[in-house]
């Protein structure tokens, strides 16, 4: 049973009993009353033919002195008292207040229980004793808190017009058993089941508390004490992402860490950082979303994008500064972070994540340590992207490369493959890249999806025995992830291997582009570049690079027999490359005519729809090579 | 789940039980009242009472179930005060002397001149009295609320026009 709905019921419950328990008492007074009013209608009237007799007995004497000193008119009063005697009357008596207030017996009929004459008779409800002695008036008492008498029937003997004496009668409870039987089961009942209702309300509060810490386990992430990432996708996913700030925190450099320290050094290292980041972000939600990653989101109603950049900075200086002692040694880490400043324009909390994202991959690769803002211009194309898709055809391994061969013009022979990524939709179809590549540029399922373009080529390379060209941006040399990977192939499949690096005009740091490159060579990889001529071609980083082959960019090829400039472009470009012993190659190749201005100028390679389309790898003739 | 529920029900009936019962507990009362009066009595926050009398062994039981600051002794010589339940045969044991006793029998203020007060049951109400002299006589000073419950040995004697013996 739900929580909600146990309240509900326990409090149905509670309410009808409380309503009962309430409309038991006032019936059983109300049939009480009424019980006793019928005996009580003949005791007064009796009680009054034995007052008329005691006044004529007393002869103008005072009732209580007589009383006491005429044992005659004591012994007839008491008998005259005793005919009301009945199962139904337990006690009558006769009591006045003495000069202290104290109520006093001066006469008892009762069979048992008998008060002498002048003792202390202590009262219940004194107040009411002590009106019916000053009003002169009768009084009924019900009595709850006397087990043996039900009521007592006060009634004031009158002397001289003042009330001197009280008639009292205890009514017995034996009448009223029967309905106190009745009333009795009636509210145990009832208090069974307000017992019962708030039984349900204590399980309820159990089952709360439970709930409770079953969702804490759930959603706590058992080593830092955050939320999880399932609390990401199952309860975050449904903020509104236009109140919030969304940045993404990641360690750098934590595998070494790892490996210098061990896991457990590791561990701690997460925990004290968790810690650091509850202390100093108290208004954030922060969430362990992977290893050494941390989302955090803070409201927009409490900071401008200016606080939160200022709060981020001084929170990764803080980081930078703060001794992680591990065994006694201090560690010292930094941290790069990703901020999205514009995550009310965007439509999801994943959308905003992967601003985030980006942002975090550019600090990362701008040298870490430092924080990095989602732009508006990303923002923008990030409209048009379908992110979910793409990431779950790279989790699900739906990824795959076609092959469009490069053939040398002199032979007409293949010299090699160019492997272009493809995604698979759930019916297998493929899925160019230009519908996914631009979406995921700049993040890190765009590494995910370049290392899965790699071990795929690697593997190709070692089972088929063909040469393989792989398409690189500059950056991703960059990436140690990436870098690792290369390394770590067999020498035979390095050799089997030519780095496509596309974009050379947009290479931002050369001098580390060329150490790269170079050790790559060294490594036995043979380098392209890619698209040359297609923007601001720099023929200075083309020399500094030591690469083996250089793709001239279709736009130029596509118009040669048409565009002079084009021709004369070519013309220049191969015979510079001739100098500098670098193989040309030309891409888009549609038509004959194209390939023998190719041949003729000498170019050595040639590539397009006329040599060969892109393929599956199942689809290449093994003769072909 | 459900091992909890059967343990809150049974609870619950038991709970109701004793809410249905609770105002019938003349017991508990009575024990509440002779805590209270012993207290004020001795001046002593915990008493240590001599229980004696035909009703001792039910009185022993009371005081043991439902107080907690009324402990029973064995034997006068420790007892801040002797309470006499119901009637005993002969005299109290010697070395009761010089200790005040309380009954809960009305007679008893007549027959024991050694005794100060009594808490009776008549016609189901509780009654109290302290005999004034015998409270001088042993130094006890009550607080101001027994006033109306003192009475003197003289007032008492001449009302039921007879003398203690």
């Amino acid at each position: 049973m739900r929580f909600h709905s146990l309240v509900l019921l326990a409090l149905m419950i509670l309410g009808v009993s409380a309503v009962i328990l309430i409309y038991i008492s006032k019936v059983e007074k109300t049939v009480e009353r009424k019980l006793i009013d019928q005996t009580n209608s003949i005791v007064d009237h009796y009680l009054d033919n034995v007052a008329s007799d005691l006044l004529l007995k007393l002869q103008r004497r005072n009732l209580i002195e007589a009383i006491y000193e005429d044992e005659e008119l004591r012994n007839w009063l008491e008998g005259a008292l005793s005919y009301l005697v009945t199962p139904e009357i337990r006690y009558v008596y006769m009591v006045y207040r003495d000069e202290k207030g104290r109520f006093r017996y001066l006469v008892d009929a009762s069979p048992e229980d008998k008060g002498e004459l002048g003792e202390k008779l202590d009262v219940l409800h004194e107040d009411l004793w002590v009106s019916a002695l000053e009003t002169g008036r009768n009084v009924l008492i019900i009595q709850e808190n006397i087990s043996t008498v039900g009521a007592t029937f006060l009634k004031p003997f009158i002397q001289d017009h003042k009330p001197v004496a009280l008639f009292v009668v205890d009514f017995s409870v034996e009448r009223l058993r029967e309905l106190k039987e009745i009333v009795s089961t009636a509210r145990v009942v009832s208090a069974s089941f307000l017992s019962i209702s708030l039984a349900l309300l204590i399980i309820a509060i159990h089952q709360y508390l439970q709930r409770i810490k079953v969702e804490k386990s759930l959603y706590v992430d058992p080593l830092t004490g955050l939320l999880n990432r399932r609390y990401m996708l199952e309860k975050a996913v449904n903020l509104d992402t236009t109140k919030l700030y969304v940045a993404l925190i990641d360690v750098d450099d934590f595998r070494k860490v790892n490996a210098t320290y061990g896991e457990k050094a590791g561990d701690q290292i997460l925990r004290d950082l968790a810690k650091l980041l509850r202390d100093s972000l108290p208004d954030a939600t922060i969430i362990r979303f992977a290893g050494e990653e941390f989302l955090i989101l803070l409201p927009r109603e409490r900071f401008s994008e200016e606080e939160v950049i200022t709060l981020l900075d001084w929170v990764r200086r803080k980081i930078k500064g703060h001794n992680f002692t591990v065994n006694g040694v201090p560690v010292r880490v930094t941290v790069s972070i990703g901020v999205n400043v514009s995550s009310y324009k965007t439509r999801s909390l994943e959308e905003a994540i992967r601003a985030a994202d980006e942002a975090l991959l550019r600090a990362k690769r701008s040298g870490k340590d430092r924080v990095e803002i989602y732009t508006e211009e990303i923002s923008r194309k990030a409209k048009t992207l379908d992110m979910a898709r793409i990431r779950e055809a790279i989790e699900s391994g739906r990824v795959v490369c076609f092959y469009q061969p490069i053939v040398e013009l002199k032979t007409g022979k293949i010299s090699h493959y160019e492997a272009l990524a493809r995604l698979l939709d759930k019916q297998g179809n493929p899925i160019p890249p230009s519908a996914f590549l631009d979406v995921i540029k700049g993040t890190f399922e765009y590494v995910r999806l370049l290392r899965k373009v790699i071990e795929i080529n690697f593997q190709i390379a070692k089972e088929k025995g063909i040469t393989v060209s792989i398409n690189l941006m500059p950056s991703d040399l960059l990436d140690e992830e990436v870098f690792n990977l290369l390394e770590s192939a067999d020498p035979e499949v390095r050799r089997r291997i030519i780095l496509e690096i596309t974009e050379v005009e947009d290479i931002p740091k050369v001098e580390r582009i060329e150490k790269v490159t170079k050790e790559l060579r060294e490594k036995g990889y043979s380098l392209c570049i890619d698209d040359f001529g297609s923007g601001y071609s720099n023929l200075l980083n083309l020399t500094r690079l030591q690469i083996d082959y250089l793709k001239i960019d279709g736009t130029i090829v596509r118009e040669i027999d048409k565009n002079k400039v084009s021709y004369n472009l070519t013309k220049m470009i191969t015979e510079f490359c001739k100098d500098m012993n670098i193989k040309v190659i030309a891409e888009f190749i549609d038509r004959e005519e194209v390939l023998k201005i190719l041949q003729d100028l000498g170019v050595d390679y040639g590539q397009g729809y006329l040599l060969g389309k892109p393929v599956p790898i199942d689809q290449i003739s093994e003769d072909a090579h | 789940m459900v091992k909890l529920l059967a343990i809150l029900i049974s609870f619950s009936i038991a709970l109701a039980h004793f809410w249905g019962d609770i105002h019938r507990s003349k017991d508990r009362a009575e024990a509440k009242l002779l805590q209270r009066i012993f207290s004020d009595l001795t001046g002593k926050e915990t008493v240590k009472v001599f229980v004696i009398g035909s009703e001792a062994e039910r009185y022993k039981e009371i005081f043991k179930h439902l107080t907690r600051k009324i402990k029973v002794t064995e034997g006068c010589p420790s007892a801040d005060l002797i309470f006499l339940a119901g009637y005993i045969e002969g005299e109290p044991p010697k070395d009761c002397r010089g200790i005040p006793i309380f009954s809960n029998r009305r007679s008893c203020l007549f027959k024991w001149k050694g005794c100060v007060g009594s808490l009776y049951w008549k016609k189901g109400r509780p009654n109290l009295v302290f005999i004034k002299e015998r409270l001088d006589l042993y130094r006890i000073d009550l607080p101001p609320e027994y006033e109306k419950f003192i009475e003197s040995e003289r007032t008492m004697l001449f009302r039921r026009g007879r003398a203690i013996e």
